[in-house]
């Protein structure tokens, strides 16, 4: 999760996640190439107070400055449309969970064979212990299987909300009368959060996502008591 | 219920002209459901006898977490359409082939994994009220 300061992507809890991680990272590489070569010649040329009357067509060097670039994107394109084909991929879940934004809390619907759905709300700052996240933690935490491949499929009941887990690298819009599915796989136990991320009225900011991670059995002993 | 009885299932439903495949014929309707049910076909003969659900042995075993399968019908992000078109079937098949008939237990199985609950309750009380729009 997030603290102030953090500025970059949370560690990856997801395959896919680490993916995206590392396609950030090796694009930064790039981009940090470019922004010095670019940033010296700049400097180079408002420190210099010599001008070259000669200046005029330069084949080569336009030839240079148009390819190079194209050969970069390249290597820019190729691991972003493979990203972009595995992030797609058809994959078989096991488990389906059911998501539904309200004005202001998400509720949760496990279907697959009993029947559990509760509701969770952020804990008001006023009643949190002193280990607590101020405006992360919830009253009812999602829990769901590690390394267990997991439909979500997410709508809402007013306004358009969005859910996200930045650590799974997962975010889709819950759109009231539409079923939006995304699928992830959480390859570690922890606790993963997230905050709503469509603008949806007063408490906005105050409708965040738990997902505690656990494994298999403990998920199922967990599911059997909250139905009973 | 397995890849057999999906496919009566879906069967029946095309015959009588209440589903129509898309693309590709029938066939290829009928292949899809296969598709889907041969999924559920597998878990039914890794644990014979799962037909009737026993809930302390389903939530024991860790291999008997099974949800919905993917259908190719609807292969994208937007999943509105299966949760809809599996409730329909249900009812549909339901009525053409009774209450009693175990296949029928497929669309339902998926619809209760997909469907918000909300939804289901919804349509439900249009079905006793009569007022549900689509053709059942």
């Amino acid at each position: 999760m997030a603290t102030w300061t953090f500025l970059g992507l949370q560690d990856g809890a997801s395959p896919l996640m680490e993916q995206l991680i590392f396609f950030h990272d090796h694009i930064m590489v790039v981009l940090i190439m470019i922004i010095t070569f670019v940033g010296y010649m700049l400097a180079s040329v408002l420190s210099n107070s010599l001008i070259n009357r000669f200046m005029l067509e330069h084949q080569t060097i336009e030839l240079i400055w148009t390819a190079v670039p194209a050969i970069i994107l390249i290597f820019i394109a190729l691991p972003s449309l493979r990203l972009l084909y595995l992030l797609d991929e058809v994959n078989n879940p096991s488990i389906t969970l059911k998501t539904v934004g309200h004005q202001w809390y998400w509720s949760y619907e496990y279907s697959d064979f009993l029947n559990v759905e509760f509701d969770s709300y952020m804990t008001p700052t006023n009643e949190l212990d002193l280990s607590g996240f101020r405006l992360l933690d919830v009253d009812n935490r999602t829990v769901l299987p590690m390394n267990t491949q997991i439909r979500i499929v997410i709508t809402a009941a007013d306004v358009i909300h969005s859910w996200t887990v930045p650590a799974l690298g997962v975010k889709a819009d819950a759109i009231p009368g539409r079923l939006n599915q995304t699928s992830f796989l959480m390859s570690r136990p922890g606790l993963f959060y997230g905050q709503c991320s469509e603008i949806c009225g007063a408490n906005h900011s105050f409708m965040p996502i738990v997902i505690e991670s656990v494994n298999t059995n403990s998920f199922l002993n967990w599911i059997s008591s909250y139905s009973d | 219920m397995g890849c057999d009885g999906a496919r009566q299932a879906a069967v029946t439903l095309v015959k009588t002209g209440v589903l129509v495949s898309r693309r590709g014929g029938k066939r290829k309707a009928l292949l899809s459901y296969c598709v889907i049910a041969s999924h559920s076909a597998a878990a039914t003969a890794a644990h014979p006898g799962r037909g009737e659900v026993i809930m302390s042995e389903a939530i024991m075993s860790s291999q008997a977490m099974e949800t919905a399968p993917f259908d190719p019908r609807f292969p994208n992000q937007n999943q509105t359409k299966y949760c809809y078109q599996s409730y329909v079937d249900f009812q549909r098949c339901q009525k053409l082939k009774g209450d009693d008939y175990e296949p029928c237990q497929y669309f339902k199985k998926v619809f209760q994994s997909i469907c918000p609950n909300a939804w289901v309750e919804k349509w439900d009380e249009q079905l006793e009220n009569g007022s549900f729009p689509g053709k059942i």
